[in-house]
């Protein structure tokens, strides 16, 4: 298997300041079969969008803003709830959607917590560590470079 | 009122009994009918897709406990 790998340039500067982004698809694909090939699967997506997705590996879970997944009709597929602060459970409704990077030739159906990132944030999807399970990091705070790579 | 108040209700019907059996596995609902037990995300937001599309339904994994909110947004919660 060889390794697919994106290459996220950045200043050292910009690193530090916006933290890695990755380049990515969201939308729907109503006909993903698990394990299914890249070639027949990655065009299937309906209504997707495009978005620069801020990587937090100090997030366990991944964040889609309000207005992306009304935008995107993406199914309501709970309403859970999140840990807060002082540990206090915060309600917050979960959506069904799609993430495609094409350079990883990754397209894996994910569950996505809503939240009014847009608010506080410049990027409408916060990707935590269960989009990075079966990646490898690279984080290069001297050349401001990131690598995010997988094996095809 | 919740768009998934049927599908909630049924899994707080059966929380106990999936939770003795089925922990850390994913459960559907449409309605108040549970429709399967799955092993992955994938595995049953694919069904879910494939049966009824666009929804509503339930996805969840039985027994987890919430996740933290992302540090990144605890301020804005925290003010919001």
């Amino acid at each position: 298997m060889s390794p697919l790998s994106v290459e996220l340039r950045n200043s050292s500067d910009g690193l530090l300041a916006t933290g890695p982004l990755l380049p990515i698809q969201i939308g729907l694909d109503e006909t993903y079969e698990p394990g299914g090939l890249w070639e027949s699967s990655a065009p299937l997506l309906s209504r997707s969008e495009g978005a620069d997705a801020l990587i937090d590996t100090g997030a366990r879970v991944s964040c889609i803003d309000t207005g992306l997944a009304e935008r995107l009709r993406l199914p309501i597929a709970d309403e859970d709830a999140l840990r807060g602060l002082v540990g206090s459970p915060i309600s917050v409704r979960t959506r069904l959607g799609h993430l495609v990077v094409t350079e990883l030739q990754i397209i894996r159906p994910l569950r996505f917590y809503e939240v009014d990132l847009s608010s506080w944030l410049s990027h409408e999807v916060l990707l935590g560590r269960d989009m990075l399970e079966g990646c490898q990091m690279h984080y290069d705070g001297e050349s401001g470079n990131v690598t995010v790579a997988r094996r095809s | 009122m919740s768009i998934l108040e049927e599908e909630i209700a049924a899994y707080q019907a059966q929380q106990d009994d999936l939770e003795a059996s089925h922990r850390g596995r994913w459960v559907l609902f449409h309605g108040s009918t549970r429709v399967g037990i799955y092993d992955t995300f994938e595995e049953v937001s694919t069904d879910a897709l494939r049966k009824y599309g666009r929804g509503p339904y339930l996805i969840r994994e039985i027994g987890a406990v919430p996740a933290p909110l992302p540090a990144i947004l605890q301020r804005a919660a925290s003010h919001g």
